[in-house]
């Protein structure tokens, strides 16, 4: 079940009013609809999985106490070992276990495909293993006290909006919330309402149009122009797509009066890569911040081993988001630009135009890897954005032409509506428009109409695109 | 929750008039084009037609319906569109004849594929009739046999929403201030060129040979308005057929007692008279015009 699908609206809502509909602030009431609804959500793509996310969930209950209760230091690491090997091991074969194979034969010449297993990847999996590890970490780190409540923590693991891509929510913020019983806020409930209708319009308007352009260029041989073009619809189309989840996630959630944490801060505005991860997909750079790099030493044990860590970091960043040499690579790219910012001192040059000329270079670039499907594919394409010979507006035309589900009105479309997501974060980010905005209902009423009115005339309803992030 | 519900319902109500309106708008635009073939079809009224040529691409590309009024001084049109499946042929008859059209011979263009694809398909293409469902007798016709059609009747907009790469603000804007040249004449034909793009593999399923009963309400739609029906299979450029297949196809025409002309081989093989596998070139389609002339008029 997709966000933008019709059956998921009727799901929401009947969830929604089976959630408020008593208006008794019961805790268990509204638990019991929310992991039902939640195990229903996630079974409707293949229920087969529930039973994983299940097991998932009760290891580390059972686990999470184990370890809190446990005083000898060498049992509690033995148990936080075992939630590790469980929920990694789970991660490592559904979704890593081909392609160690296949990278493993390919290495010494050999042709894998007959040797494969013919393994699903169920969806969320990457979100919702970290999701519980932390638990269990944060457990382990006497951070966190573990719930006695078993039905607070299957809430918890499977709550439907963030379950299969994010945020990526810690326990220690979203299990207090399920702990206790919910009124209903209105301030909450239209704030998730806004962020609803614009995480729509990232997706079904932004993000889906784009994708109708990029993925024929992907797949050509464009040059120059045409491959510019390329990329730069790419890194809006995976924007919308991301930021488009995360905001019905957000919304939806709080929309049941829970808050989940901020996934995407206008990630383009960023004037270094350290800036741009301190704003795109947060939940997951402050996991691997938390959870990764700062228990490898961070930046505390020399500059050597603070390198070291970085890229170790990034590399298992890229290799988190596929398995695909693709995603490290991608990883790799940005620790290694990363490294090269913090020791040129890069975020105290001046001038600004040039710290975001080089930003969006790298960011760019990098992309092209994650979209390409193989590294092959990626560095032709790179070569080709610096071909100019014979591409130009003629190549951009005769592509047009050649595409049957993309007209010139289509192509000049997407970039206006980019334009105008690109004034929404503007207004956002530098907060011009909320004063405004919050104080007159004519134009809260007219920025909804308008959102809309976007949504239906430009919004892809046919053949909706699965979210981009589903795979990992 | 009720503020929260007072004010939902609020833009709910804008919402809903708006798209109203709209509906209404777009509406009353699509309707007034004619540069669509499913638009042209809806303003020929009032006519008494020799003949008529129907079915999909494959009995629109090139075949000429001029030359054969010209030629035998008949008054015929090619009501044939691209993608049309016999589901939406015989929704085309319905129109023709509720517009206060008739005809006296119908050459309908069938083949393995439309005869045994699933009674009341609809081709990806029907989304064509979307302005048009205001009007009871295509309304009826599409939501008998798909129910999505009730909801683009009832649901303000959605119709034009759902599909607006067709019929949203680009083609708003085409047909408002008459962008586009219509890509057929004046009898409904279309013309391409003699390039032969090369030909992509023609596969049936040959498990799923159940015959398209849609066929057999097109033999009674004719015999009902007394027109003389006449089937042919427009030329295929390589036509691998399973044996079980042609079997099963030449059965339906014999117990169907369908007067039937198949011209699946009749090129078999020469690319200068073909586009692609299944669509004759200019070339092609003129020598196929001759044959035509021949053989039914």
């Amino acid at each position: 079940m997709i966000f933008n699908s019709l059956i998921f609206i009727a799901f929401f809502i009947i969830t929604f009013s089976l959630y408020w509909l008593p208006l008794t602030k019961n805790k268990i009431h509204q638990n019991i609809v929310l992991l039902v609804s939640s195990y229903f959500f996630y079974g409707w793509w293949d229920w087969r999985f529930l039973f994983l996310i299940a097991i998932s969930s009760l290891v580390d209950f059972y686990l999470g106490d184990k370890i809190y209760k446990e005083n000898n230091l060498k049992r509690r690491k033995l148990l936080l070992a075992l939630s590790l090997c469980i929920n990694l091991g789970f991660l490592f074969f559904f979704k890593y276990f081909n392609f160690f194979l296949d990278s493993f034969y390919a290495s010494f010449g050999i042709e894998s495909k007959n040797n494969l297993l013919n393994i699903i990847l169920p969806v969320g999996i990457s979100f919702y293993t970290f999701q519980t590890l932390s638990y269990s970490i944060d457990i382990y780190r006497k951070e966190l006290k573990p719930t006695k409540n078993l039905l607070t923590f299957l809430s918890f693991v499977s709550f439907f909006p963030q379950l299969v891509a994010g945020p990526i929510e810690r326990a220690k913020k979203l299990l207090p919330q399920i702990a206790v019983p919910r009124s209903f806020s209105y301030a909450n409930a239209v704030l998730g309402s806004r962020y609803i209708l614009l995480g729509f319009f990232k997706k079904m308007v932004i993000a889906d149009s784009a994708a109708i352009i990029v993925n024929p260029i992907f797949e050509s041989d464009a040059t120059g122009l045409l491959s510019i073009a390329g990329v730069l619809l790419f890194a809006i189309q995976i924007y919308g797509d991301f930021s488009g989840y995360s905001d019905i996630a957000i919304g939806t959630a709080k929309l049941f009066n829970i808050n989940l944490m901020t996934n995407f801060n206008h990630p383009y505005f960023a004037l270094s890569l350290r800036d741009f991860w301190q704003r795109w997909h947060i939940s997951l750079s402050t996991w691997f911040r938390d959870y990764l790099y700062i228990p490898l030493g961070g930046s505390r044990l020399g500059k050597i081993f603070s390198i070291r860590n970085l890229l170790i970091t990034f590399l298992i960043s890229g290799l988190w988001h596929g398995a695909n040499w693709t995603f490290v690579v991608w990883g790799l790219i940005h620790g290694l630009f990363l490294v090269i910012e913090k020791e040129t001192r890069f975020v105290n040059l001046k001038f600004k135009p040039i710290r975001y000329i080089v930003t969006m270079f790298v960011v760019l670039i990098s992309w092209v890897f994650f979209r390409a499907e193989n590294i092959n594919n990626a560095i032709a394409y790179i070569k080709n954005l610096f071909n100019f010979d014979g591409s130009g507006l003629d190549q951009i035309n005769h592509f047009i032409r050649s595409n049957k589900d993309i007209t010139h009105f289509g192509f000049l479309s997407i970039f206006i509506l980019i334009f105008i997501l690109i004034t929404i974060e503007f207004s956002i980010e530098k907060r011009h428009f909320f004063k405004t905005f919050n104080g007159h209902k004519w134009v809260r009423y007219s920025s909804y109409i308008i959102l809309f009115l976007l949504i239906a005339l430009f919004g892809k309803f046919r053949n909706q695109q699965e979210f981009i992030y589903f795979q990992f | 929750m009720k503020l929260y519900l007072k004010n939902i319902m609020i833009l709910g109500i804008i919402l809903l008039g708006i798209a109203l309106a709209l509906d209404y708008g777009f509406t009353k635009v699509f309707k007034t084009g004619k540069t669509v073939k499913v638009q042209w079809l809806d303003k020929v009224n009032n006519i008494h037609l020799d003949y008529a040529i129907i079915g999909s691409s494959r009995a629109w590309w090139n075949i000429d319906a001029n030359r054969i009024n010209s030629e035998k001084k008949l008054k015929g049109l090619n009501l044939s569109n691209n993608h049309f499946g016999l589901n939406e042929i015989l929704l085309r008859l319905k129109r023709f004849y509720d517009n206060e059209n008739s005809l006296d011979k119908l050459l309908l263009q069938i083949d393995y594929k439309s005869i045994f694809s699933e009674s009341g398909e609809f081709s990806s293409t029907v989304y064509n009739y979307l302005p048009f469902i205001d009007d009871s007798l295509t309304y009826n016709h599409l939501s008998e046999r798909n129910s999505e059609w009730k909801v683009y009747k009832y649901v303000p907009f959605w119709r034009y929403s759902e599909y607006n790469f067709q019929w949203g603000i680009e083609e708003l804007l085409i047909t408002k201030m008459n962008l586009r040249q219509t890509i057929f004449d004046k009898a409904g034909n279309f013309f391409t060129d003699n390039y032969y793009h090369g030909a992509s593999s023609f596969e049936i399923d040959s498990t799923k040979l159940i015959l398209n009963t849609d066929l057999i309400e097109i033999i009674d739609f004719c015999e009902k308005n007394e027109i003389n029906l006449v089937c042919f299979t427009a030329p295929y450029y390589q036509l691998i057929l399973h044996q079980k297949i042609e079997t099963r196809f030449n059965t339906i025409v014999d117990s169907l007692q369908l007067n039937h002309s198949n011209y699946g081989l009749i090129y078999n093989s020469d690319s200068t008279y073909f586009n692609d596998n299944t669509h004759l070139s200019l070339k092609g389609g003129d020598r196929f015009t001759d044959q035509l002339i021949t053989d039914h008029f």
